[in-house]
């Protein structure tokens, strides 16, 4: 090694090593006591009470969302289909994470999904749009072309660039709050399908080996947190549903800031082997999060 | 007084359909009574099999203009509301300057023989050629309705969307858009005295009214009537005003500085009366060969339009069949203007000459969302009728088809499935193809039609999965609704 490389390269590490301790990282490595668990499920009846509590197993939403952050809460608001019918996430659950952020100092919380039955109607219909409202976040509609930008996605196999909601990429802080679900394609919708609601060409993703893209997809920006909605779930006819006999209850919803570990968790639920859902286990093949419950540390709560 | 009256009424009224026709909120009760106020829609919905009381609008009207004359014109119909607001733009430019005109009463007599002619062989989108209300549903819904959006959207920061313009439509209502301001700048009402149908019938009934506009002998002749007349149909050198003609605005009472022009029971003379009983006589006469024609003729003589085309355009649910629809439909586009996914869009030329400009689905553009039946909540004309939301459900309007060649999953061996995800009943189920490949088929029995399978397929330039329409609507089976055993609490997470 020349010497000028050994200086190139170590001034590199430093900057490097810099950057990331002084970005967050420094908190993730120095400050562990307060992040003591990777996963927490709580199952309980009143859906706003299990994630007041389960966020305290993170040290408060406030570890997320720092005092004048721009807040994007991204739920799946897909279908033309009440709360009842489990097709999209529990509006309860938005409207309490939204009044969370807000709490904790957030400037701006969005709330959008680019959806598949017109917005106009799923927005009002799954009750999210008044639940939002009320807590005082906002709602946006993320049906025109022109909210969206072309995005290069980093070791993309499938996927090599997207048209992404511009706040998406432009937010402090992402939430996700996917509702599981039964899908014919994928098997399981979670949250990393959900991820799907901020783009705009998905319907490209299908036609072009639909798990790899979604899985390319999570390396351009992982959520921050992800509070899966297993609440009620619907468990056939997914992912739009026919009618509410196609529902059950569970009762659950899972917080952690992996977003592989949370839905390999959410698959659990369903009796089904992470591994053998398609997206997930090409998530984790790609080293963005973690699949194998054993290596986290998971806090259950029965409220 | 009158005239203050007039323009409270006609200004809430003109907000109102542009209200329902801007779809600012979603109300299709509102959209279907105030149509259902237009004389031809409720006409139609009147003679249409499925009667309905609401529908008696025209004969409202028609008891309104034998008490006080054409007051549908200036207070009812939403085109007359609209030539008024452009009167009163020009006139905030320019004094007018009106003159009692000629009567075009052979080419207004003409017209409403034509549309007669129309209405007897259900050639009901011809009719809505020339129809007041058709007109003005077509301007709003095609080129106010887009210019509006993008206004709003750009200006107001509301999220509007244009939806995929009609440049066909937004070309014709623009012309004839262009046309009534001409019209209406340089010879005022004219439309509604020449070219109107309802204007036309309306004059023959305004003959024999009881209550009419006469100049009285406290006339100075000072011509301000005569000026502001709308219908230029003062002549106050001669102290006449062509009753039949005026649209009862009361311009010329509220311009009267003397009280020598006024709106009053008359007392008709003699010659007068038998005239009165003469139209009467011939009015139950025509009514009573409408009934006869309606009961028989039109079985034997109505043109029927050949449906033996192999792929039928898709009418929407509730039209019952193509022959219904296209035989009722008046293209006011008020459903292409309420219908929330625009998957109802206006067709030019495709249903045939005949059935020019009436609204049918296209699945390019969008789908026929499961949980919704505002168009047939709020046409006019029967022509899409009432079905309630369980219904709908389970109309079935055209069938799916899969054509494989066109298949991404067998083109790109790659699993797609999108078809399966948004058929709202899961008519689309996935069979096993090869390898861990899965590609669609269709239950026949369950499908109805709804288009959001073809809509969202990704295949390209040809859809995999095509809907062919029913020329008429059956009804589906209910999907399979059985519950799924409630699993245990236990679980392996």
């Amino acid at each position: 090694m020349h010497r000028r490389e050994f200086l190139e390269k170590s001034l590199k590490f430093l900057i490097t090593g810099a950057i990331a301790l002084k970005t967050g990282g420094y908190g993730k490595i120095f400050a562990l006591d307060n992040e003591k668990y990777d996963l927490v499920s709580v199952t309980g009846e009143n859906i706003k009470k299990m994630f007041e509590e389960g966020i305290k197993f993170f040290g408060g939403i406030e570890k997320f969302v720092k005092r004048g952050m721009t807040v994007v809460v991204k739920p799946n608001i897909g279908w033309n289909a009440p709360p009842e019918r489990a097709a999209n996430t529990n509006p309860e659950l938005v409207g309490e994470i939204v009044k969370s952020c807000l709490k904790a100092g957030a400037k701006k919380v969005f709330v959008f999904d680019h959806t598949c039955d017109p917005w106009q109607k799923t927005y009002t219909v799954s009750g999210i749009k008044d639940a939002v409202e009320k807590a005082g976040g906002k709602i946006l509609s993320a049906n025109m072309q022109k909210d969206y930008v072309t995005a290069k996605i980093p070791m993309a196999k499938s996927l090599k660039s997207a048209k992404v909601f511009k706040l998406f990429l432009d937010a402090d802080c992402v939430i996700n709050v996917p509702i599981l679900k039964d899908h014919r394609t994928t098997e399981l919708t979670i949250g990393l399908k959900n991820l799907m609601g901020v783009v705009w060409d998905r319907w490209w993703w299908h036609a072009n080996n639909l798990n790899q893209c979604i899985a390319d997809f999570l390396a351009l920006r992982k959520p921050d947190l992800t509070v899966i909605d297993a609440y009620r779930v619907l468990i056939q006819n997914g992912p739009r549903g026919i009618s509410e006999n196609d529902v059950i209850k569970k009762n659950t919803i899972i917080i952690s800031k992996d977003s592989v570990a949370a839905d390999a968790a959410a698959c659990k639920l369903l009796n089904k082997i992470p591994e053998q859902i398609k997206h997930i286990q090409l998530a984790y093949e790609k080293n963005l999060g973690e699949i194998n419950l054993k290596n986290l540390k998971i806090k259950r709560i029965v409220l | 007084m009158l005239k203050k009256i007039r323009i409270v009424f006609s200004t809430i009224l003109i907000l109102l359909f542009i209200f329902v026709f801007l779809e600012i909120k979603e109300i299709p009760t509102l959209s279907h009574l105030l149509a259902i106020t237009q004389f031809i829609p409720s006409l139609l919905l009147f003679l249409s099999d499925n009667f309905s009381f609401l529908a008696t609008g025209f004969l409202i009207v028609l008891v309104l203009t034998v008490l006080f004359g054409r007051v549908y014109c200036s207070f009812l119909c939403p085109l007359g509301i609209l030539q008024d607001f452009i009167i009163f733009i020009k006139n905030k430019i320019k004094k007018p300057v009106r003159k009692y005109e000629f009567n075009f009463k052979y080419v207004r007599y003409f017209i409403l023989l034509l549309t007669f002619i129309f209405v007897v062989f259900k050639l009901n989108s011809l009719t809505g050629i020339f129809d007041p209300y058709a007109n003005f549903g077509r301007i709003s819904a095609n080129l106010i309705k887009p210019v509006f959006n993008f206004f709003a959207g750009k200006f107001l920061n509301i999220n509007t969307e244009i939806h995929h313009i009609n440049k066909i439509l937004l070309f014709y209502s623009l012309l004839f858009f262009v046309f009534l301001i001409l019209l209406t700048v340089f010879k005022n009402r004219l439309y509604c005295n020449t070219l109107c149908p309802v204007g036309a019938l309306l004059s023959i009934i305004s003959k024999i009214s009881f209550f009419k506009i006469q100049i009285n002998n406290n006339c100075i002749k000072c011509g301000l009537c005569e000026i502001n007349c709308k219908a230029n149909c003062i002549d106050v050198k001669e102290g006449i005003v062509d009753n039949e003609r005026c649209v009862r605005c009361f311009n010329c009472i509220d311009n009267c500085k003397k009280f020598a022009i006024n709106f009053s029971y008359i007392k008709i003379n003699e010659k007068e009366d038998e005239q009165r009983r003469n139209i009467i006589k011939s009015f139950l006469i025509l009514s009573l060969l409408a009934l006869f024609d309606f009961l028989k003729v039109n079985k034997i003589f109505a043109k029927e339009i050949e449906y033996k085309k192999k792929n039928p355009l898709i009418t929407p649910p509730g039209s019952k069949s193509l022959k219904n629809f296209n035989e009722k439909c008046i293209s006011c586009h008020l459903c292409v203007s309420s219908c929330p996914t625009r998957v109802l869009t206006p067709s030019v030329f495709e249903y045939g000459i005949l059935c020019i400009f009436q609204p049918k689905m296209d699945y390019s553009k969008s789908y026929c969302l499961y949980e919704c039946n505002i168009c047939s909540k709020v046409c006019p004309t029967g022509a899409i009728q009432p079905l309630t939301l369980n219904e709908k459900k389970t109309t079935q309007i055209g069938i799916a088809r899969y054509i494989m060649e066109n298949c991404v999953v067998v083109n790109k061996e790659t699993n797609c499935g999108v078809c399966n995800e948004y058929c709202p009943t899961k008519a689309v189920k996935l069979v096993p193809y090869k390898n861990d490949l899965f590609i669609p088929s269709v239950n026949k029995n369950i499908c109805i039609g709804c288009g959001a399978c073809e809509f969202v397929c990704p295949a390209s330039p040809y859809k995999a999965i095509v809907v062919e329409g029913n020329k008429n609507h059956l009804i589906a089976q209910l999907p399979g609704l059985q519950k799924r055993k409630r699993k245990g609490q236990k679980n392996d997470f």
